[in-house]
């Protein structure tokens, strides 16, 4: 089965992509970058087995470019990179975000990551996550960058109240096995 | 441009498409090549919006919308001329959107891609904008779907 990670850039899916693939294949994922649209292509790892309570579960993880309504080259500008490259990366992340929209027809379950220090209640979140459950493709809500002080975990709740929500920091690994027993029992 | 598939008559406007050709058919083909191939001549011209115009209204042969003028003459009018980006009517392999503005007011939409994908939209100041799907469970069936479960 496909296991994509989906979520708006800079919310730490290929952070929390590379703590699945440290953890269940010893190796990360991808590079990250405080850079928005680091992640420009869909990543693929495949054939991990997540073994838990007797449960086995061989999986390939998709690690998506992150989605936005608006690609703007020049939000890259700040970041030192110039004109040209901004461009070329602006492009880039545009294909990005149509690959990882059509991926939704190729997944089987689907990590929809929130910054749980950013409001919820976004263009994208509502609407991906809405894509997805009009797939019928089981999802679970990651409410990551909890080891930040001014995280809010309640809000992302309250906005997706349907969908089982599980607190965790891809960065620092808490609560990493709180999620994988949630995907197990989705999945099971 | 339209032709009556009857007679082969090339339509003169959008009303006589509404009313009917006097042939008495009310059948008409579009006829794309001949259409893009005046838009063409008018982006070389650097006319984008007389090839915008074309390309929009389906115009392009007896009867149509001539382009006017020429890139000068729409700088003139709209204070800009259009890029040589903007003045292409056609999409390549290259291209990531499927809507291009080709001048203020007036676009190009690439229907085969858009019907595949998301919509992409670049404007000229090459910021790309992104149209979401979207697709929601349809209320009933999420609810069939319920009572399935709890039965």
């Amino acid at each position: 089965m496909s296991l994509g990670i989906y979520g708006s850039p800079n919310v730490g899916k290929t952070t929390l992509a590379n703590r699945i693939c440290v953890d269940l294949a010893d190796e990360p994922m991808g590079a990250v970058s405080p850079v928005p649209h680091e992640t420009r292509r869909v990543q693929k790892k495949e054939n991990m087995t997540l073994k838990l309570n007797g449960f086995t579960l061989s999986m390939n993880l998709l690690d998506m470019p992150g989605i936005a309504v608006k690609v703007d080259y020049r939000d890259f500008l700040s970041y030192g990179i110039d004109k040209d490259e901004a461009q070329k990366r602006a492009r880039e992340a545009t294909l990005g975000v149509v690959e990882a929209v059509r991926n939704l027809d190729k997944i089987d379950a689907a990590l929809f990551v929130i910054d749980a220090t950013e409001d919820p209640y976004t263009q994208i979140n509502i609407t991906i996550i809405g894509n997805i459950e009009a797939r019928n493709i089981p999802i679970v809500v990651v409410a990551n960058k909890i080891d930040l002080p001014n995280a809010n975990t309640r809000r992302i709740k309250e906005a997706f109240p349907s969908y089982e929500c599980v607190e965790v920091s891809a960065m620092t690994g808490e609560n990493l096995n709180r999620l994988y027993s949630t995907i197990a029992n989705k999945l099971s | 441009m339209h032709k009556c598939t009857k007679c082969g008559r090339e339509a003169a406007s959008l009303e006589e498409i509404d009313a009917g050709c006097p042939c008495g058919s009310k059948v008409f083909t579009f006829d794309r090549q001949a259409v893009q191939a005046v838009a063409s001549e008018a982006a070389v011209n650097g006319n984008a919006s007389a090839a915008a115009q074309a390309v929009v209204n389906g115009n392009g042969g007896n009867g149509a919308a001539q382009p006017e003028g020429n890139g000068k003459a729409v700088q003139e009018e709209g204070g800009k001329v259009p890029e040589s980006y903007f003045a292409r009517t056609t999409f390549t392999d290259d291209d990531i959107e499927n809507i291009k503005v080709l001048t203020q007011g007036v676009f190009l939409l690439d229907v085969n891609a858009i019907s595949k994908n998301p919509v992409v939209l670049k404007d000229e100041d090459e910021v790309y904008y992104v149209k979401l799907p979207l697709e929601q469970k349809h209320p009933a069936s999420a609810q069939v779907e319920g009572n399935g479960k709890k039965e």
